[in-house]
């Protein structure tokens, strides 16, 4: 069995008496796409950073290439490639210059294939980084990270602040660059679609929690919505089956993770409950993490500071 | 690497471009010719300051370029060690600092040598000059070291203080004469910054390196190396702190305690009552029964602490003479034009006066040098002639030479500069030089100090011959009056004599011309004020760190004020009050325990705890204020974690 590129094991990180990650653990096998979910601050940029090492996890390890994050060598650096929340870059330098700075501190960088990129997304190659448009810094940015050879990439929300047709070119660019490179891929996101498009795997932070970490075929298996009309047993409404139930004018939505046919039929002993709809990634993800959601019921802290 | 320079190749044009503009419009304001041959320079008033407060500034900024711009991740997560990223910026920053300082001398060198305006260069103004450069490479590393410290920036401006206060204080304190000469100073100068320089960038790589994390204790070894680094810095700005604050607690002392008085009664102990003039006191500092007023404010009093004391000259002031007898121990100045058209300089080894007249481009003049001595043979002065130090009153400029008896008086406003010579009435010989002396309007004659003569009054001086005591004044001597030869006597030879010397108490006697004992008095704490005010001056010295109080404790020097008190109590010198030594050890111990059982309390490993225990014993109250600066229990907070399995209750999870 080959080893994890990527692994986080019961990851904890606090900022002071906040705790922002509780227990994460996920692994992201090479050649895998994983998509890490979120809503904003629910700890995605934070386990990002612990990972690449910036940040020492409170407690558990997270490894690169399966070396602990912390422990990280320029060698191992060398192997792996990053986009930070916010494409930041060097503002003064033109896009030749930071092609170049890439091209001097990173031994396996491929210039000629950077420079390519860069025309094929017409970036201009005199123009100063600070006078980019956001779009076409996550770009640049993206190149920079990928023209390294990486055999990890980490980008951490780059969708953020593009609008809609940015964020295509941007994702045509990125799928565009990683087609051939069979890299592990970690991105955290919160477009939906954007990850539908790219992601093999799916992890869903909540609270600093993982609640879900699955491929995107087994969730569209597994969970399915029906309408159920008239009113249900409250011992049936409380199945472990239930993701979420939305109350609707005469009856309501249920999500069902894995329904056996016995649940459903007594269902169905009770009301009419409708064939199944499939759900898309984003009503899936506000199923899972809204407060009528089931991730309330896991608020209780798993670690507790003292 | 050529890559890591190329990126910050911008900024630091910015800066190269920026300082050596500053530096050189200063150097240029000031007068490039004046500052490479006059001794009185204005390098450590003007030049010198501005390029430490830039080196200071370019070490902050270079410290914080990435976290200003936010691009600390980008720089951090290629392939590149973090040591070689900061080796890189701190020697590209060094090198900006020493181009800050030779390319302006370059430019002027260029400049004068293409326009025939030779300036007159000193071989040791040069090395000066250089010399002088060494704090920009300090305060710059004390910038970068400031920059990469733990906590907000205000926890760093705090910390970086802790240090630089110090670090400034000494290398003020180094001007004075430490060395033997010229070139051993200068080594001790050069050597001393460079070695502080290499220490504070050795600590900044650390705090760089380290990643600082307010959730995670800092590592054992930056709290030995930074740590370490802040707790002597603190140890010696304690004494810097608490000299000062003893120092005007025993100036108010001294205030309290009577003085001595001559008056009509016979000699008395007194002390000033608002309105009512004087009152004596006996010897218990309480008024005599019944009260006794002396009204003549004008009369001479003494008090040992008084005439102990230095004057009370201003840093700038300070600055201005150790510049002068340091780097210059064989130039003596001698005076200088209005607009500085010229200056001249006697040197000591030959004896003759140098005088360099600089460019009147009016006048068609060019700089020019000189050099004469007395008379019309140009005889050189002896090596014990002893100049009459008039030059920051900017008026006449005064000789005397014991060898030939004579005074000679320098004339180096025209075309033709002259020496002429004054004997001393009745055939005598000049023997040293009194203090200077001038009517006031308001008090009549009386002295000033050199600095205060009012620039409204001609100047007189007062000439000590082997005979008699005379008065120069007007360009001629006259035989001073008895009442100026009282203030003499008494101004060079103190009556008071201390039997015992101490900050707080002491005992002294007075005698007469005949040398016979008018009064003698034991000054210890008596009064109530006295007493709040000396207990405070003694509390105050359990502030000092516990090192320098137990080895302070042995020299058998007798230290009476705190002048010079910056690191040894004087109080406690020679063995005095050993409870306040303990007292001292004893708070320490106490912090040192506290600061133990805390550490120990938030499970942390014995090195730490002990390292802590060590340093707080070392440098006491200030040592447990950075503890609790560096160890916060924020970053100590413990985490209890369950197992993975328990941990993690996927609500979808798949292989």
């Amino acid at each position: 069995m080959t080893a994890p590129s990527i692994e986080f094991n019961n990851v904890y990180r606090h900022f002071d008496s906040n705790e922002v990650l509780r227990g994460m653990s996920l692994e992201v096998k090479p050649g895998e796409i994983y998509a890490l979910l979120g809503r904003n601050g629910c700890g995605k940029s934070t386990a990002i950073r612990t990972l690449m090492g910036f940040i020492q996890p409170t407690h558990g390890v997270a490894s690169l290439l399966s070396v602990d994050s912390q422990k990280l060598t320029p060698e191992h650096r060398g192997r792996i490639g990053y986009v930070s929340e916010g494409h930041r870059l060097y503002s003064t330098m033109r896009v030749s210059d930071a092609i170049a700075f890439e091209n001097g501190t990173r031994p396996n960088f491929r210039l000629d294939e950077a420079k390519k990129a860069v025309a094929r997304c017409g970036l201009p190659l005199r123009s100063y980084i600070g006078i980019l448009s956001r779009g076409q810094k996550a770009q640049l940015s993206l190149i920079l990270a990928a023209s390294g050879k990486p055999e990890v990439l980490i980008f951490d929300d780059p969708a953020l602040g593009l609008d809609v047709v940015m964020r295509r070119e941007f994702l045509d660019a990125m799928i565009d660059i990683l087609s051939d490179q069979g890299a592990s891929v970690l991105f955290s996101s919160h477009v939906m679609t954007d990850v539908e498009r790219i992601a093999d795997r799916v992890g869903i932070l909540h609270n600093g929690r993982m609640i879900v970490d699955a491929t995107l075929d087994d969730l569209k298996r597994r969970v399915e919505r029906r309408s159920l009309q008239g009113s249900a047993d409250p011992d049936l409404l409380r199945s472990p089956s239930i993701l979420n139930i939305r109350a609707r004018r005469q009856g309501m939505d249920i999500t069902f993770l894995d329904l056996d046919r016995e649940t459903e039929a007594r269902f169905q002993a009770s009301g009419n409950l409708s064939e199944a709809q499939s759900l898309n990634l984003e009503e899936l993800f506000l199923d899972l993490v809204t407060e009528s959601g089931p991730s309330s019921l896991l608020s209780e802290p798993v670690g507790t500071l003292s | 690497m050529k890559a890591l320079i190329r990126k910050d190749l911008n900024w630091l044009s910015l800066f190269l471009g920026a300082g050596l503009g500053l530096i050189t419009f200063t150097l240029a304001t000031e007068g490039f010719n004046e500052q490479w041959s006059s001794p009185w320079n204005r390098w450590l008033d003007v030049i010198f300051p501005v390029m430490w407060v830039s080196g200071l500034v370019f070490g902050i900024f270079a410290a914080l370029r990435e976290e200003l711009t936010r691009t600390t991740e980008f720089l951090l997560h290629r392939p590149v060690s973090p040591t070689k990223i900061f080796l890189v910026r701190t020697f590209s920053c060094l090198g900006i600092v020493v181009l800050w300082q030779t390319i302006p001398v370059l430019l002027h060198l260029g400049v004068a040598t293409q326009s025939d305006n030779w300036p007159i260069y000193h071989p040791s103004k040069v090395l000066e000059y250089f010399a002088l450069g060494t704090p920009t490479l300090c305060c710059f590393c004390l910038g970068y070291f400031a920059g990469t410290l733990p906590g907000n920036p205000l926890t760093r401006l705090i910390l970086g203080g802790i240090v630089g206060f110090p670090i400034c204080a000494i290398t003020y304190r180094l001007f004075l004469p430490i060395g033997d000469g010229f070139e051993s100073s200068l080594l001790l100068f050069v050597g001393y910054h460079l070695i502080v320089g290499a220490i504070l960038l050795f600590a900044a790589h650390g705090n760089q390196t380290s990643r600082n994390d307010p959730d995670r204790p800092l590592s054992v070894r930056y709290v030995l190396i930074t740590g370490g680094c802040l707790v002597a810095g603190g140890m010696v700005a304690t004494g810097l702190g608490v000299a000062p604050l003893q120092d005007s607690l025993q100036r108010t002392l001294c205030g309290l305690y009577p003085r001595i008085i001559e008056s009509t009664q016979g000699t008395l102990l007194s002390v000033t009552r608002h309105n009512i003039g004087r009152i004596a006191v006996d010897e218990n500092h309480r008024p005599v029964k019944p009260q006794l007023v002396i009204e003549d404010k004008q009369k001479s009093t003494w008090s040992y602490f008084h005439q102990d004391r230095e004057d009370n000259r201003n840093i700038r002031h300070k600055w201005y003479e150790i510049n002068h007898t340091r780097f210059d121990g064989e130039w003596r100045h001698l005076g200088w034009g209005s607009n500085q058209s010229w200056v001249a300089y006697l040197h000591y080894p030959d004896g003759l006066i140098t005088l360099t007249t600089f460019a009147d481009r009016d006048r068609g003049i060019e700089p020019a040098s000189q050099t004469f001595g007395k008379g019309k043979g140009n005889e050189p002065f002896s090596a014990k002639a002893k100049i009459l130090d008039s030059s920051r009153s900017r008026k006449q400029v005064l000789i005397g030479d014991p060898e030939d008896g004579l005074i000679w008086s320098c004339h180096f406003h025209g075309d033709n500069p002259s020496l002429v010579s004054h004997s001393l009435p009745d055939g005598d010989r000049f023997k040293d030089w009194a203090r200077q002396i001038a009517p006031s309007r308001s008090f009549g004659l009386r002295f000033w100090e050199q600095d205060d003569q009012p620039d409204d009054e001609p100047p007189s001086y007062g000439i000590q011959g082997h005979n008699n005591l005379y008065v120069y004044a007007k360009s001629k001597i006259t035989v001073a009056s008895p009442e100026i030869k009282e203030f003499v006597r008494y101004d060079r030879e103190p009556p008071v004599v201390a039997l015992t010397t101490d900050p707080i108490s002491s005992q002294v006697e007075l005698r007469n011309d005949r040398g016979e004992v008018v009064i003698r008095h034991d000054y210890a704490l008596r009064t109530v004020p006295e007493k709040i005010v000396g207990n405070l001056c003694l509390l105050a010295s359990l502030l000092r760190t516990p090192l320098f109080q137990w080895i302070g404790m042995y020299p058998s020097r007798d230290r009476s004020n705190f002048r010079d008190a910056i690191i040894f109590d004087p109080l406690i010198t020679g063995g005095k009050r050993k409870g306040l030594v303990a007292g001292n050890l004893a708070i320490a111990l106490l912090l040192s325990f506290i600061a133990h059982r805390r550490l120990k309390k938030m499970g942390t490993d014995r090195k730490r705890r002990w390292l802590w225990v060590f340093f707080i014993l070392l440098g006491g109250l200030i040592s447990f204020i950075l503890y609790r600066f560096l160890e916060t229990n924020r970053a100590h907070r413990a985490v209890h974690v369950l197992n993975p399995d328990e941990a993690t209750p996927y609500l979808i999870k798949s292989a």
